[in-house]
């Protein structure tokens, strides 16, 4: 820098001196105030002699006169041209060397202000350059106070330089020569070296631990007693004796905790190995593997891979931890065909596998050849056996094809085949004159596959023969993201949307997606809001991130840590986390020291006749009437007495379901207008369904009897003028957008504010059908032209007639398919009339008014889910949450609501057939009821046989469920 | 459930990173301002040069010239003033250093803007039964950079320049060829069937022996002026005929070295004076060599510990007392 500096003043000499230099007009000042520090310069050019010292001064000029006084350098231009009304070229040029690019360094020596290299210098990447440049701003402004006073003006440029920080002698030596003559200089360089960032240099105590043993106590009384940067840096390069080196632990400390303000957060965040194998270390048994486990999840070295390879990754103590980790390796996938090798396993729909693939296939072959030589290697222990390809060739082949194609049990992943069986073919096949002294076909299985219990090992009589079910299953199931057709980086998804071009339509999509983690092969979708554990001992704490468009995890959030080793006490026993249990007849999950049971009313054991004949199956007792009410949460419950039951004040719930409300009503979109929580019921009274006589209705109707005189289709239309209105004039435009809420720490609106969007993007398909009929592109598509969405999808056939259904949710939907398209199964075809039963035991109910569809599938065993009158075909999944966890995550994420239907879109992609699909709801006893059926009007055997091996997929599937943001305040219990 | 929050990171600390960067010795203006922007890379380059130098006191501990130099210490370690083969050898093995610190650091998350090589992920060869997989080093991201920040050093155009920036070079892409490819099989059938593999960095001893054979061989060059600038602009080597280059891996020198006998201002040495020698080798170790006939002084030591411990019952040990007599010498 001081070089450049030297080269610009030589070449302005040159340059100056390659000209006859003539005597200054005086009346070239006469455009400078009287007074004036440019004035008095400017007389002084007039009078001096010397060449060297007119040459000083020209250079100076700039620093007095100011750039803008055009007519007083034009005149000097004029007479001396070698005056440039740009000191040095320009303030920042000083700096140029900083730059770290070179194409920035270029343009900086090239510019003549800030605002010219702005587009080639990156702010976020030069942030020294900008800083100096600044400084150097701030210090022409303040050092041109000195006037003509020489020494004060060196003195004060002294502070601006750029690679040095002020010194305090250098402060008082501004002070000592500069107070005589201005007070305003002084000022301002005080306002400079104030504005240097304050610091708590005690914070940084922790950093003297680490400084040499004989600098460690004069460390801590440098922090505690000096306050500017300047000392505290003298100080500890006298009192250590060394300049700061950045291989030193105490100036790495001091180092590392400066935070970098150019740097955005989410180029600040260091690069995560492994995310979704991080999760998985919480499952370690032993303190060894989970160490190890964090480990290979934060840090890739062959060392502990190699380590964790012979210590944990076959330990049969470490079942869990080992599932965990095949789960993001190689999840369970529902289905196996086309294997040439092991066809057995072939034409498999309805179980789960690992590992179905051609090369798992060619591995199986591989591995009998290999053991034919006699003996078995295996990662801790070589088995010794007689000719595999005489004794017992069968059952050998279902071993290496189990061991390769991975078929994962349905409740435990595991992919251990049985002990028995095991201990059979050693015992028959094993040579036990080669056996190592003590070796047992018994001790032997006891370390390979110590399960023998049918509910969590692989019988290997299932692979001796091939698949009962034949070759004809293809059309009743098809699984399109196995084998995977996406690229990678991007996720398979069953595609469920439909496309408008129908002869060029996929049975899946390909999403982009984010990896979890730099060496992580586990992709979570785009826009997902995802768990990251940061720590997990003793303490678990995680981070919340979302997977952005640049494919990485970023804007980390940090969630509240939680105490994983507490335990929950019920009853006089200790829970432990992450355990579910059953007190009475609830469910009950223990998580870090919380409790979260199910709320159903229970039929105390030892009831009477009269008992049984009160007991109605519904929350507090309350009578099976069904008098619909919304509450604030945006669920309808059937009546008053539930609402109040489950906790909702009587200002919270107003009569008549939630989806013939109409939120718009009070034109919560309109500009300015902050929607207040209440807006949601402010217009709702024409809605009211329920006892005229109760006061509270009447008031509801008085206060918007103007609006009730209106019939529906007259709303409808003042509704569409309005929106159409709006458009033009600039408005957003209000859309019903019934939603059910599981996190209350905002309100739950119950409508979206659309804006007009001049254009919809072109590459988006996403079908829907509006209320006329008619196709649409996307929904922005429709709203654009100004139409009400029916349901998501295609329009189709059997819903274009209106024919009313009511929803497992208690909402009556004009059409199947708009219920389907709300993620809402149908209870029975008809407008909602009765409620049904939430616990187990039910009475008679309202529900005998009502007519069930039959239900025709051979090999379903029909249930019902809680609330709804008719059973059906289908896996019913009820599950605990925590409402403390959801507003945790409703907080971080901008307090968005966490929603039912967020829930499910989160659940969906796991179901990989098309023929089924997710459903759900919030239970009236505020269960979160998954419900996974077929979609089919006449669902086959092995449809529903599908919809339960989705079930346990969804259970099981630790990381999807830990990993989603939302999803991770779920509790899963088995009870499917 | 109890609920702990962690504490946020503190914004206010006792030094920024623009007076620390400022006072760090030996740095040049474009270094500086890359500490100052990048703070938490600065540490991971002190590393960097810190490995380069323990490998350099490694791998010279016997020699007369161990790797020290009068004069300050700098993030480099002390300079040698003489362009000579051990100032050749400093160059090249902090900069392969620092590319190794970078490198190592992307892949173990602990550095922003960087992780593992995204070139080498996601290709499956379903023939061959293997893929790219976990982290691999980035060493490409390490070179760049330890070339972005060490080359930065050289502000002077002289022959000199030609010099370090040639061996730093040449140090780096020793690192670069010796990139270790490492697999590893799935599946407990004993057929490595599916392998994963990633590529990862040598053992810095591994970079230091290297160089220290090239050390051995390292060619002296001159430089080349163009006609136009009157700077040197390339360098041949000096005892070649005709304008022959040297390759990309060899170290090159521009003066003879001294022989790191006496302690010497001009040429940086610091003598052997004192320095622990070998009595009995006639090797660079031995005294002979090592102190330059200036004869050494030998040093008596015993040594005494216990031995023989023996546990009697109940409840006392007894141990003997074993001795052991030593001769240490030094350099007069």
């Amino acid at each position: 820098m001081r070089l450049c500096f030297q080269i610009t003043s030589f070449l302005l000499a040159v340059n100056f001196y390659s000209r006859p230099v003539r005597a200054q007009d005086p009346s070239c000042c006469h455009h400078a105030a009287e007074f004036s520090p440019c004035r008095e310069a400017c007389d002084q050019l007039t009078t001096i002699k010397s060449e060297s010292r007119l040459k000083h001064l020209l250079q100076r000029l700039p620093g007095y006169c100011s750039e803008s006084m055009n007519e007083l350098w034009m005149c000097i231009n004029s007479t001396l041209p070698g005056v440039s009304r740009k000191s040095e070229g320009w303030v920042g040029l000083g700096c140029c060397e900083l730059a770290i690019t070179t194409e920035c360094r270029k343009e900086c020596k090239q510019a003549s202000s800030k605002n010219d290299i702005t587009k080639v210098c990156k702010k976020t990447t030069e942030n020294s350059l900008y800083s100096c440049i600044t400084k150097n701003e701030m210090g022409s402004t303040c050092c041109s106070y000195a006037g003509r006073h020489t020494t004060c003006r060196e003195y004060c440029q002294a502070i601006f330089r750029t690679d040095s920080t002020p010194t305090v002698s250098q402060i008082s030596a501004v002070k000592d020569y500069c107070q005589t003559h201005s007070a305003q200089l002084i000022h301002c360089v005080n306002n400079f070296t104030k504005s240097y960032p304050i610091h708590s240099p005690v914070d940084s105590l922790y950093c003297c631990d680490r400084a040499a043993t004989h600098c460690q106590m004069a460390c801590r009384q440098i922090l505690r007693t000096m306050s500017t940067e300047h000392e505290i840096m003298e100080g500890l390069i006298k009192e250590c004796g060394s300049q700061p080196l950045p291989q030193e632990p105490m100036w790495q400390c001091f180092l590392s905790s400066v935070q970098t303000p150019s740097i955005t957060p989410e180029d600040n965040l260091p690069a995560k190995m492994d995310c979704a194998k991080l999760h998985c270390c919480s499952k370690a048994n032993t303190s060894l593997c989970r160490d190890m486990c964090l480990e290979i999840s934060s840090n890739w070295g062959s060392q502990t891979w190699q380590d964790f390879d012979q210590l944990c990754e076959y330990n049969p103590v470490e079942t869990e931890l080992i599932n965990c980790l095949a789960d993001v390796r190689e999840p369970c996938q529902l289905g196996c065909k086309d294997l040439t090798y092991c066809t057995n396993f072939n034409n498999r729909p309805t179980e789960l596998f690992r590992s179905c693939n051609i090369q798992s296939d060619q591995g199986a072959m591989n591995d009998i050849k290999l053991w034919s030589n006699g003996t078995i290697k295996m990662p801790f222990m070589n088995i010794p056996v007689l000719d595999i390809r005489k004794c017992q060739p069968h059952m050998w082949k279902a071993v290496a094809c189990s061991l390769q194609i991975k078929p994962c049990h349905s409740r435990s992943r595991g992919s251990v085949i049985c002990k028995s069986d095991c201990v059979d073919i050693l015992t028959q096949c094993g040579d036990t004159k080669r056996f190592h002294e003590g070796q047992t076909p018994e001790r032997i299985c006891e370390l390979l596959s110590p399960i023998d219990d049918p509910e969590h090992c692989i019988p290997l009589y299932k692979y001796l023969t091939p698949s009962s079910l034949g070759t004809n299953t293809v059309e009743e199931v098809i699984h399109p993201c196995n084998p995977n057709p996406c690229p990678s980086n991007h996720i398979c998804q069953v595609n469920r949307k439909g496309c408008l071009d129908e002869l060029n339509c996929q049975p899946y999509l390909c999403v982009p997606g984010c990896k979890m983690g730099e060496a992580s092969e586990f992709l979570v979708q785009q826009d997902a809001r995802i768990q990251v554990p940061t720590r997990t001992d003793p303490t678990v704490c995680f981070e919340v991130c979302s997977c952005g468009p640049s494919g990485r995890l970023e804007n980390c959030v940090e969630m509240p840590c939680m105490d994983t080793s507490k335990p929950c006490i019920v009853g006089g026993q200790r829970k432990s986390h992450g355990t579910s249990f059953k007190t009475d007849c609830h469910n009950c999950y223990c998580f870090a020291g919380e409790t979260v049971c199910s709320t159903k009313e229970c039929l105390s054991s030892g009831y009477t006749d009269d008992s049984h004949r009160h007991f109605t199956g519904l929350p507090c007792s309350c009578q099976d009437r069904f008098v619909p009410v919304c509450a604030s949460n945006g669920r309808t419950y059937p009546s008053a007495c539930v609402a109040r039951c489950m906790g909702f004040k009587d200002s919270q719930f107003v009569f008549g379901p939630c989806h013939l409300s109409k939120p718009c009503a009070s034109k919560p979109c309109q500009r300015n207008q902050r929607v207040t929580p209440g807006a949601l019921y402010s217009g709702e009274g024409e809605r009211a369904l329920g006892n005229p006589g109760n006061p509270r209705v009447q008031k509801l109707f008085t206060k918007t009897v103007t609006h009730r005189s209106n019939s529906q289709s007259m709303l409808t239309l003042t509704h569409d003028t309005l929106a159409r209105w709006s458009s033009h004039s600039g408005l957003e435009r209000c859309i019903p957008k019934y939603r059910v809420c599981l996190s209350d720490v905002s309100d739950c609106p119950q409508y979206e504010c659309i804006g007009h969007a001049a254009t919809c993007d072109k590459n988006s398909e996403d079908p829907a059908c509006d209320t006329e009929g008619m196709d649409h592109r996307s929904l922005c598509h429709l709203h654009q032209a100004g139409k009400t969405l029916a349901y998501m999808g295609r329009c189709q056939e059997a819903c274009r007639k209106p024919k009313q259904v009511c929803g497992h949710n208690g909402e009556t939907y004009n059409t199947v398919c708009g219920a389907y398209s709300d993620r809402v199964a149908v209870d029975y075809e008809a407008p909602c009339r009765a409620v049904g039963a939430v616990s187990d035991v039910a009475p008679d109910s309202a529900c005998s008014l009502v007519s069930c569809p039959s239900l025709s599938t051979p090999g379903c065993h029909p249930v019902t889910p809680p609330g709804a009158c008719c059973p059906i075909c289908a896996s019913i999944l009820q599950i605990l949450w925590s409402k403390e966890r959801m507003n945790t995550f409703s907080k971080l994420n901008k307090k968005q609501p966490v929603t039912v239907h967020d829930v499910l879109q989160i659940l969906r992609p796991h179901i990989s057939v098309p023929q089924c699909d997710v459903f759900g709801y919030l239970s009236i006893d505020h269960l979160l009821v998954v419900i996974i059926a077929p979609v089919d009007q006449q669902p086959t055997p092995l449809q529903v046989t599908n919809t339960i091996m989705h079930t346990y997929k969804i259970i099981v599937c630790y990381i999807c469920c830990c990993a989603h943001a939302c999803v991770a305040a779920l509790y899963f219990f088995e009870n499917v | 459930a109890k609920i702990y929050f962690r504490k946020a990171l503190s914004s206010v600390v006792a030094l920024g990173a623009n007076i620390i960067c400022n006072k760090i010795p030996g740095l040049a203006p474009r270094q500086r301002a890359l500490c100052q922007s990048r703070p938490d890379a600065i540490i991971i380059i002190g590393e960097g040069a810190q490995l380069g130098i323990n490998e350099c006191q490694y791998q010279f501990r016997y020699g007369r010239w161990n790797c020290s130099a009068l004069g300050e210490r700098t993030v480099f370690g002390q300079e040698l003033r003489v362009g000579s083969r051990e100032a050749a050898f400093t160059y090249a093995i902090t900069a392969a250093g620092v590319a190794h610190a970078v490198t190592a650091a992307c892949s173990q998350g602990n550095l922003s803007q960087c992780g593992c090589d995204q070139d080498k992920q996601g290709y499956h060869d379903q023939e061959e039964g293997w893929k790219w997989g976990g982290c691999s080093a980035d060493v490409k991201y390490g070179v760049e950079f330890s070339r972005r920040f060490m080359d930065a050093r050289e502000i002077k155009k002289n022959a000199r320049r030609l010099m370090n920036l040639h061996n730093n070079e040449a140090g780096r892409k020793i690192l670069e060829e010796r990139m270790k490819l490492e697999c590893k099989c799935h599946g407990v059938s004993g057929s490595c069937t599916t392998k994963t593999c990633w590529i990862t960095l040598p053992n810095f001893r591994e970079i230091g022996n290297l160089l220290k054979e090239r050390y051995s061989d390292a060619v002296q060059v001159e430089p080349v002026r163009a006609t136009r600038l009157r700077q040197p602009s390339f360098l041949r080597l000096k005892q070649a005929r005709g304008y022959q280059k040297p390759t990309d891996t060899d170290l090159v020198y521009l003066e003879r070295s001294p022989n790191y006998c006496e302690e010497d201002r001009a040429t940086g040495s610091t003598g052997t004076r004192g320095r622990l020698c070998n009595g009995t080798s006639s090797l660079a170790d031995g005294c002979n060599v090592m102190c330059c006939g200036r004869g050494h002084n030998t040093h008596h030591y015993t040594r005494v510990w216990q031995c023989n411990c023996k546990f009697h019952w109940c409840c006392f040990v007894k141990c003997n007392t074993c001795s052991e007599k030593s001769e240490v010498f030094t350099c007069k």
